[in-house]
């Protein structure tokens, strides 16, 4: 037998209480009477059943017990495990997503709701009602397994927290059944959720929703990029789209660094969204941590998606040196480019250790006599002639690969660019820690070939830049900013904008912060990077990441339309957990219930008719 | 019997009704003054008695002069003397005659006693009789002079109005006997009580017929005391010793009360019937005209 609520337990601590209201209303009505002569002798008469007359007394307070018991056991409500003999398994999926952290009118959030309907499920846990819980973020997981034992049921559901991440239901239910294929007799799953299962499983589902508000506006996209004409400023994109059935007139704040710097009012139909655009952000400076925030200056249902994150790259100073005897074209370009400090240099005046100075060194048809790959130090872009030529000149080659993911080649478009000649490089094979890739070819001749080994890297493009028509289109400017840009350090896609719940593979220098931050601490300690290896954010804010003692940050955002949209939430059936008990056990609650009242009659009646007192 | 309500009741035309009754005396008393009731004194009144001879002294006018004309012997002729009548009444104010039924808005036993004290001392009073009123509880507690003519009905009811402020436990023999100690004359006596006495009422009635009364008793009663309705867990106090007894009341109950408080009034009825004592019963919720003209009528206390 399983009583669904032990608590009332508690219940019979009124038990006093009714025996203390039985004798309290055997207090006797006082009545004045001219004479006591024929009373007297009337209870005289009486007194010969006084031993009845006690009974009665004694079956009355009898009966006011056995009703008061009776009560009380309903209110445990009781459950004859009769159906279960072989035991019955039963999976939480405990829904962990963003949308969970909706509030209610009350302030309660959906999964409070939850976790309290979850909780009243694992304390029906036993040895024959088993359970376990499935935790539906982005990636379900079981949080505990089958057990008996409610403690390590409750444990989790006490410090279980929603996550800022959106998570897929199918994939929680498909593991909850997979769980449940290896138990024996009744199995089940308790979907805990705000939206009911789009798709059939395998076991019967209890989905018991929890509803919301549905008023909702969110920051769908927050980003940054750098302005291609000058990568040293960033614009900023921000939608923001209302997921209400009302019209929201309202105001975005755009923060730098914890400081306001732009307010944008904003006006939203139900269901519309609008982009707005921030440009020309400065890059943050040395001191600067580079956060950037956006803050929607309205209370709903979902706070999550009310702020969002970006962050920029911080500016560097960039020395860049021209080793050419003359170059009209790349000396134009870097002297137009103000995110670099450009100086110049006659290849005989150039030395191994002046290089090393600069943050990129450009050689125009010169390769250093001592130029050692294995010991260089520096970043060198090689124009026209390059450690890498491995045969004879290509005449006209045509650009047929371009790979745009590439930083040197980012944004860059060379179509119908006439190359007159070029040189055939090799890629070099990995080796002595040099990656080498070729993000722009002719064939299978490499027209670029990058290398990285680890802050250094090395760049050689295959064509004086004079025999091609390149420095008369676009892309001239691009390909050399990014290239120099690349070669200084800047990775402008190194550290993207993260979904919470997207994993995140960490180089094996690289170490991440667990918790994120969102409002910068005054004493100025940031949380430590401690995290190696794979790292998935399940929270909003900025991620402390740290490699080979430089620290950047990378932000983190819930940015889901299925997350924010409340308007989908399904109206729950049942106010109050249906207890699995209910559905695997024979409740006797409703017949002490009946029999309470019967013995309540039974009582009225015996009372009016002076069987009991 | 204090309010405006009860001197109502004795209007013009309930006084002149009540001025055609007489009490009934089952005996002839010896009376003080001449009045309009026959004694067993000799005197002037025009109902013939007797004869005898006459003796020096006699008045003329009194000898039976046809009497002497067929026997030659001089008579005298007697006639009855009509002589007053000492009418006293008893009226019980006890405790438990000033009990009442809660929530009843009627007049209680007391008051009913003593309305019917004033209406049968007021015709008394019309008849010239003697009357004197007496309150009893555990002896007599107060009491009323002789009174003579209608005139002094007033007192009377003045006497009524002013019941003695303690209310005692009855006790009816030593009140029968201080009253017998202080009656100088015997007469006729109602007795206005419950007759709710622990110890009894026969010695006390027996009493008064061997101090030469003839005894009139009017068993005053509430009718929630002959069938009372509450039921329940109560405890009663009772009014005259304020003792408490607890008793669960039920119909079963509550039948035995009814059969003892029936049985212990047919007692007194019988006992008055054996004793030649009249006896009348009456309720506080019986009309107070009916109460006179016909209960007291038929317990043959009135004609």
């Amino acid at each position: 037998m399983t009583f669904l609520s032990p608590w009332a337990v508690w219940a019979l601590a009124g038990l006093p209480v009714v025996v203390a209201l039985y004798f309290l209303r055997l207090r006797r009505r006082a009545i004045k009477v001219s004479t006591h002569m024929f009373w007297q002798r009337a209870a005289n008469q009486t007194s010969r059943f006084a031993f009845f007359h006690r009974l009665r007394h004694l079956l009355s307070l009898l009966l006011h017990v056995a009703i008061f018991l009776l009560l009380a056991g309903a209110l445990a409500k009781p459950v004859m495990d009769r159906l279960i003999q072989d035991g019955a398994s039963v999976v939480i999926v405990l829904d962990c997503r963003a949308r969970m952290q909706a509030k209610d009118a009350a302030g309660a959030t959906r999964f409070q709701c939850a976790v309290e309907s979850a909780c009243a499920y694992a304390r029906e846990a036993g040895d024959r009602r088993q359970f376990a819980i499935v935790k539906l973020d982005a990636a379900p997981s079981v949080a505990v397994p089958f057990t008996g034992d409610e403690r390590p049921l409750l444990d989790l559901l006490q410090t279980a927290q929603a996550s800022d991440a959106a998570g897929d239901m199918n994939a929680a239910l498909g593991l909850a059944s997979t769980l449940l294929e290896a138990r024996n007799g009744e199995r089940r799953i308790i979907l805990l959720s705000d939206r009911a299962p789009s798709s059939e499983t395998r076991f019967p589902v209890i989905t018991h929703a929890i509803p919301a508000a549905a008023e909702n506006l969110a920051i769908t996209r927050f980003a940054t990029r750098p302005l291609p004409a000058n990568p040293d400023t960033s614009e900023v994109l921000l939608e923001v789209r209302n997921f209400g059935v009302a019209a929201v007139k309202t105001s975005v704040e755009l923060s730098f660094d914890g400081r306001p710097i732009d307010v944008k009012n904003i006006t939203l139909a139900p269901g519309a969204k609008t982009m707005s655009v921030f440009p020309a952000l400065v890059k943050s400076g040395r001191a600067s941590r580079g956060w950037l925030s956006a803050r929607i200056e309205k209370d709903d249902a979902l706070a999550v998606d009310n702020l969002a994150f970006a962050t920029l790259p911080p500016a560097r100073s960039k020395r860049v040196l021209l080793v050419s005897k003359g170059s009209f074209f790349l000396e134009r370009i870097l002297e137009a480019d103000a995110s670099v400090k450009f100086e110049m240099l006659t290849p005989d005046a150039y030395s191994q250790e002046l290089g090393a100075k600069f943050s990129a060194v450009i050689f125009d048809g010169f390769v250093p006599g001592d130029f050692d790959l294995a010991k260089g130090q520096g970043n060198f872009l090689f124009v026209k002639n390059t450690p890498f030529q491995a045969g004879a000149i290509v005449e006209n080659p045509l650009v047929t690969d371009l790979d745009s993911a590439h930083p040197t080649t980012r944004n860059v478009s060379l179509r119908n660019v006439t190359i007159l000649r070029s040189a055939a490089l090799a890629v070099p094979l990995p080796g002595e820690g040099w990656s080498f890739s070729a993000p722009l070819r002719s064939f299978d001749n490499a027209l670029l070939v990058a290398g990285q080994r680890g802050s250094q890297r090395i760049a050689a493009l295959a064509f004086d830049v004079a025999d091609s028509d390149l420095p008369l289109r676009v892309a001239f400017p691009l390909l050399i900013s990014n290239t120099v840009h690349w070669l200084s350090g800047d990775e402008p896609d190194a550290m993207p904008s993260l979904t919470a719940g997207q994993t995140m593979n960490l180089s094996p220098a690289q170490k991440v912060s667990a918790e994120p931050m969102t409002t910068w601490p005054r004493d100025g300690q940031v949380h430590p990077a401690n995290l190696a290896g794979a790292f998935r954010p399940m929270r909003n804010g900025f991620y402390h990441v740290a490699e080979s003692g430089v620290s950047r940050w990378v932000a983190v955002n819930t940015f889901s339309e299925s997350e924010s949209d409340l308007r989908s939430a399904e109206k729950s059936s049942a106010a109050t957990a249906q207890p699995v008990a209910s559905l695997t056990g024979w409740p006797l609650w409703q017949w002490l219930a009946i029999a309470a009242f019967a013995l309540l009659i039974a009582e009225w009646w015996a009372h009016h008719r002076r069987r009991t007192e | 019997m204090a309010s405006s309500h009860e001197d109502r009741l004795f209007d013009s035309a309930f006084l002149a009704q009540l001025e055609q009754l007489h009490l009934l005396a089952r005996r002839i008393f010896r009376g003080e003054q001449r009045a309009e009731r026959r004694s067993r004194q000799l005197g002037s009144s025009l109902e013939f008695a007797d004869y005898r001879e006459y003796s020096e002294g006699d008045e003329m006018r009194s000898i039976d002069w046809p009497a002497y004309a067929r026997l030659e012997r001089l008579f005298v002729k007697l006639y009855e003397q009509e002589q007053d009548l000492a009418v006293s009444f008893l009226v019980d104010a006890s405790a438990s005659m000033h009990w009442r039924p809660e929530g009843a808005q009627r007049a209680g036993k007391f008051d009913t006693a003593r309305r019917i004290a004033a209406a049968l001392a007021y015709i008394a009073l019309a008849n010239l009789d003697r009357v004197s009123v007496h309150f009893i509880a555990d002896t007599v507690v107060s009491e009323l002079g002789v009174m003579r003519g209608k005139s002094q009905f007033h007192d009377v009811l003045d006497f009524l109005r002013q019941p003695p402020a303690s209310t005692k436990p009855t006790s009816l023999i030593a009140s029968a006997r201080a009253f017998t100690r202080r009656a100088k004359r015997s007469g006729m006596v109602f007795v206005l009580s419950d007759f709710f006495d622990p110890a009894g009422y026969e010695d006390a009635l027996a009493l008064l017929q061997h101090a030469q009364f003839d005894t009139h008793v009017i068993q005053v009663l509430e009718p929630a005391e002959l069938s009372p309705v509450e039921t329940g867990d109560l405890r009663l106090v009772e009014s005259e010793s304020g003792a408490s007894l607890e008793v669960t009341a039920n119909e079963s109950v509550l039948d035995r009360y009814r059969s003892e408080i029936a049985a212990y009034n047919a007692g007194l009825e019988t006992f008055c019937r054996r004793r030649g004592i009249s006896h009348a019963s009456v309720t506080c919720d019986q009309p107070f005209g009916d109460v006179v003209l016909k209960t007291l009528r038929d317990g043959m206390m009135l004609k």
